[in-house]
């Protein structure tokens, strides 16, 4: 392992996650089986409070794990100069390819995750009756066992690194011409891509913002009708994030950071200060339209019904918000950019 | 039917924030008790980041001041002393503004450790710091020493006094003046002395323990080429050993978050074992509060609410905690020299350092002291909030 | 059943159920209480009136037997529900107050707005509003442990008024003060009576049981008798919008 401050934070916050994780799990499927279909009211009260030390322990593993997501870059940057070869933290993330990248994967899905059971356990707190108790439970479990495979896998990680791990750097990777993000737009747009590229990138965002307007303004009543929008908005949602990362990847960065033939967000994130907000917001935007047709399906019920709806709009509120919100960023950097060269 | 569904945005948050700042000012006791828990554990680590810093920040400027090229002759893997007729030879390359011979060594004098080193008096550098008392060494003088301050101090002596080394019988300085380090822990029980002198004493004569070399900007690239030609010249004869600045600054750097590294694994070790206690610190009164929060329950409060106010009071104790934490660890380095924690990172300079220790307070290690005691405060308290919670309604009965 | 505010079927509860120790609080009690009434619990020590009124004020769960608020079944909700119900509809003045030591009058009294989301300000002209109707505007900022028993019992009852429930309950509220304070008490019941509030008292004193639209006697945890004392029948308020003045009928 490479011995730094970040790291004993991350490994000290993953031995952590991990203990209070694999006990959430247990407790949960412990739960789950002791509370029948119709429990009664002594057991009930019992589980309740129990509920509640549950929630106690999603909250701060919750919060443990948004800790470990930004620090878990911070500490691949602070291992740059120990790995020889790497310039930025994706050098570092080539001592080790397959177990970096499956974490760097495995951390928004526990937001993900995380998210959405915090939603149902909300949905569930406003009905009446917790109609969604033992459903929350199981998912709880679930979270929970993913929570610590990722914590688990951190540790791992963190404590086989080695110094001594030659690597190439970004530079002899993603700047090829023959890149990978490069071969899409290639195919599709032709050589000279970038302008259509980036007109796309802006037409997308704008199309899918303008998709969820419309939901917001005309809400179906139906829930068929809701939830069908529901999965075209996620898949819109998902279109969009597509088409937002190769134009981020092919135009957005290197223009932002000033490279013009660089093409490596771990430097974008680097150089530019709010460039991981400019990329965390449409994932967050498209999150939120995925929790909104996830609780469609996770929480209905007939007490449920007309929270569902609130919290449905709520969700494409904060989506259209996210969606709106990166493209913009991106634009005033454009035009600052653009400001400040021309004096 | 009146469910109270309607937006209310932040201001319950707002509120339960409120709340619990209330709360803590009531408990007095028990905040403090918490506070003064985390005070305990965040104050060494804050210091040690601090002085750990500073010494890097120090040993940065040494560097910065030093030479571009370190070179001496490598024998099985390390360090040699390098003949002196290759001054010369190095001195020609093209770039090179100037070759010094340098001799390191350490030595007893008047029973204390000091590293003595050897320069052509012209040579010795302005990161020597000023002049306290006397004059500096003058060219081709010898016998004579300047002396870093805290070492005179120590070792009582003056301008004007005579000191020997043990190793070299026979010989006897005297101290022409003393100086006042800019690095202090490197120049604190720094000896200097001429060049000859000091190869006398360590028995190197004709040699040096390395040669410093200076380039002119934009030259080092051509000047580590040239090294190469020349070594491969004397091939069989010597082995070069090349340093240069960026290395040096490199294995510092390096060395410098190791120690830090080792310090928090032992410090978090030590965050490990503070939770239990935590735990019972942060359960000190909560007793007392069950039939209060019974009372807010049966109001109408929700358990959720309540926990939120735990939190927060968690969260303001591990802020105002760290804060303490911080001050403290600023008297403990100004006021006591960061006595018991500097020598970790500062070989033999024993329980209190003879001169200032160096520190820096910068915002990361704050941030990650910061984060480890909101960490360790949100589990500690985890249990003791929920039991503190979760009371049943009817206990307001009771 | 539709007029009733609440429909009590066959409630049982059993404290330590299952151990030698287990005390059957409750026995089968099946009775309905209507809005707008004056219902007084009436029974000797240990009859089981406290562990009634707290199943009436959504404090705990029977052990069987069902309760339907306002139509609904409220032994079924989940413990947040019922924290809403006793958030928006319920006020509670419990037997021995409760205020939290300490903490000054007009906080204790505006407590249960700080989770909603009032604003301070709005807070303390609540609470002044409601201590001054009590007589207590100079006693704002005196913590429980400054104020007599009276004057406490007084900020309680503010309390319970603070979110203007529709129902309030009182457990046995005239054992700790003396009888001035009793009038003013029954003076105070008679006019949120006025207001449509419903009101459940408990009480083993008979002096109450004359402000009563109704007495339910609980002897041994059993519902022995229910004494209509009202002049107004009940067929006449079936169906009513649950807010009806029930007459103002003052004893
Ligand atoms: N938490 C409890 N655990 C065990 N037994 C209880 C509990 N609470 C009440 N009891 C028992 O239940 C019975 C009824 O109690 P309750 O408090 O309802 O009586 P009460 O009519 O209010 O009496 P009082 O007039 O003295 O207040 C009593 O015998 C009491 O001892
Ligand atoms: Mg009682």
């Amino acid at each position: 392992m490479i011995l730094n401050p970040l790291s004993v934070a991350i490994l000290l916050i993953g031995l952590l996650t991990l203990l209070l994780a694999a006990l959430q799990t247990g407790f949960a499927l412990k739960l789950h089986a002791s509370l029948g279909p119709s429990p009664t009211p002594d057991l009930r009260t019992a589980v309740e409070e129990q509920t509640h030390l549950m929630l106690t322990l999603a909250v701060v593993l919750l919060t443990m794990r948004m800790l470990a997501w930004p620090l878990f870059y911070a500490t691949l940057q602070s291992f740059v100069p120990d790995i020889p070869g790497a310039m930025c933290i994706y050098g570092v993330t080539q001592a080790l390819p397959t177990l970096s990248g499956a974490l760097q994967v495995l951390k928004p899905i526990g937001f993900f995750l995380s998210g959405l059971w915090l939603l149902l356990y909300a949905l569930n707190r406003a009905a009446k009756t917790a109609p969604l108790f033992r459903r929350n439970l199981a998912l709880l479990a679930g979270v929970s066992a993913f929570l610590a495979a990722d914590a688990l896998g951190d540790l791992f990680y963190f404590l086989t690194l080695t110094p001594r791990q030659e690597v190439t750097c970004c530079t002899l990777i993603t700047d090829l011409p023959t890149r990978a993000s490069a071969v899409v737009p290639r195919t599709l747009l032709g050589a000279e891509f970038d302008h259509p590229l980036l007109s796309l990138y802006f037409a997308a965002q704008t199309l899918l913002a303008g998709g969820i307007g419309l939901a917001l303004f005309r809400h179906a009543e139906t829930s068929p009708a809701r939830r069908a929008g529901e999965g075209a908005l996620a898949l819109g949602g998902a279109a969009a994030l597509g088409i937002a990362a190769i134009a981020f990847i092919e135009i957005i960065a290197p223009r932002l950071m000033g490279l013009p033939f660089h093409h490596d967000l771990y430097c974008f994130i680097q150089y530019v200060p709010d460039g991981s907000l400019m990329l965390v917001l449409p994932l967050l935007g498209l999150f939120a339209l995925l929790w909104a047709a996830s609780l469609e399906r996770l929480g209905r019920h007939e007490e449920t019904a007309s929270h569902l709806k609130r919290y449905t709009r709520r969700l494409w509120g904060l989506a259209l918000l996210a969606f709106v919100a990166s493209p913009l960023m991106v634009a005033v950097h454009f035009l600052v950019d653009r400001w400040l060269g021309g004096t | 039917m009146t469910e109270t569904t309607a937006k209310k945005g932040l201001h319950p948050h707002w509120n339960l924030l409120r709340f619990a700042v209330d709360q803590i000012l009531r408990h007095r006791l028990r905040s403090a008790v918490v506070a003064a828990a985390l005070v305990a554990i965040l104050t060494p680590f804050l210091t040690a980041m601090a002085i750990s810093e500073g010494v890097r920040a120090e040993s940065a400027l040494a560097v910065h001041e030093g030479a571009d090229f370190y070179v001496a002759s490598d024998q099985f893997g390390k360090n040699a002393p390098i003949p002196l007729r290759y001054l010369e030879e190095f001195a020609r390359i093209p770039g090179v503004e100037r070759a010094v011979p340098r001799v390191v060594g350490r030595a007893y004098v008047n029973e204390r450790l000091a590293v003595i080193v050897g320069l052509p008096p012209a040579s010795i550098p302005p990161g020597a710091g000023s002049i306290l008392k006397g004059r500096p060494l003058r060219d081709g003088a010898r016998n004579e020493a300047l002396i870093g301050a805290a070492l005179a101090r120590h070792g009582g002596l003056q301008v004007g006094h005579a000191f020997q080394i043990p190793i070299a019988e026979g010989k006897t300085f005297e101290v022409v003046g003393l100086f006042q380090p800019t690095v202090s822990i490197w120049g604190a029980d720094l000896i200097y002395l001429s060049f000859a002198d000091a190869a006398e004493v360590f028995g190197m004569e004709g040699q040096a323990s390395e040669i410093l070399l200076y380039i002119k900007p934009g030259y080092e690239e051509q000047v580590a080429f040239s090294l190469d030609l020349l070594q491969m010249v004397e091939r069989g004869r010597i082995f070069l050993r090349t340093q240069n600045k960026d290395l040096v600054r490199q294995y510092l750097n390096r060395g410098f978050t190791l120690k830090a590294g080792i310090f928090t694994a032992l410090y978090a070790v030590a965050f490990a074992l503070a939770i239990p206690a935590l735990l019972v610190v942060s359960g000190f009164g909560m007793s007392e509060r069950r039939r209060e929060i019974g009372v807010l329950k049966a109001t109408g409060w929700h358990t959720e609410e309540v926990l939120e106010v735990v939190f927060w009071e968690s969260l303001l104790h591990a802020a105002a905690g760290a804060a303490l934490a911080l001050l403290l660890a600023m008297a403990w380095i100004y006021a006591f020299n960061g006595a018991l924690v500097a020598q970790f990172f500062i070989p033999e300079i024993g329980l209190l350092a003879p001169f200032p220790v160096p520190a820096r307070f910068l915002p990361l290690p704050f941030l990650l002291g910061f984060l480890f005691s909101v960490a360790l405060t949100l589990v500690g308290s985890l249990y003791t909030a929920w039991r503190a919670a979760a009371v049943p309604p009817v206990e307001a009965m009771r | 059943m539709s007029g009733a505010r609440y429909t009590i079927r066959e409630v049982t509860k059993t404290y330590r159920a299952g151990t030698p120790h287990e005390v059957r609080a409750l026995q089968k009690v099946s009775v309905e209480g209507y809005p707008g009434e004056i219902t007084v619990v009436y029974g000797p020590s240990g009859s089981g009136k406290t562990t009634l009124i707290s199943l009436i004020g959504a404090l705990d769960r029977p052990t069987s037997g069902t309760i339907h608020l306002n139509g609904e079944e409220m032994t079924r909700f989940a413990e947040p529900a019922l924290a809403r119900l006793r958030r928006s509809q319920i006020g509670f003045i419990f037997q021995n107050f409760n205020l939290l030591p300490g903490v000054p009058a007009w906080e204790n009294v505006s407590q249960p707005l700080i989770p909603r989301g009032m604003g301070e300000r709005a807070r303390r002209e609540r609470a002044r509003e409601l201590l001054e109707r009590f007589h207590l505007g100079h006693r704002l900022l005196h913590p429980p442990e400054e104020l007599s028993g009276g004057e406490q019992q007084r900020v309680a009852i503010a309390r319970a008024l603070v979110g203007n429930p529709e129902i309030l309950i009182a457990d046995e509220p005239t054992s700790n003060i003396d009888e001035e304070e009793i009038d003013r008490l029954l003076a105070c019941f008679t006019e949120l009576k006025g207001k449509g509030t419903t009101l459940f008292v408990s009480t083993h004193d008979p002096i109450l049981r004359d402000l009563a639209d109704v007495v339910w006697h609980l002897k041994g945890g059993r519902l022995i008798e229910v004494e209509r004392r009202s002049s107004a029948s009940l067929p006449d308020r079936q169906g009513g919008p649950p807010e009806t003045p029930a007459g103002g009928a003052a004893p």
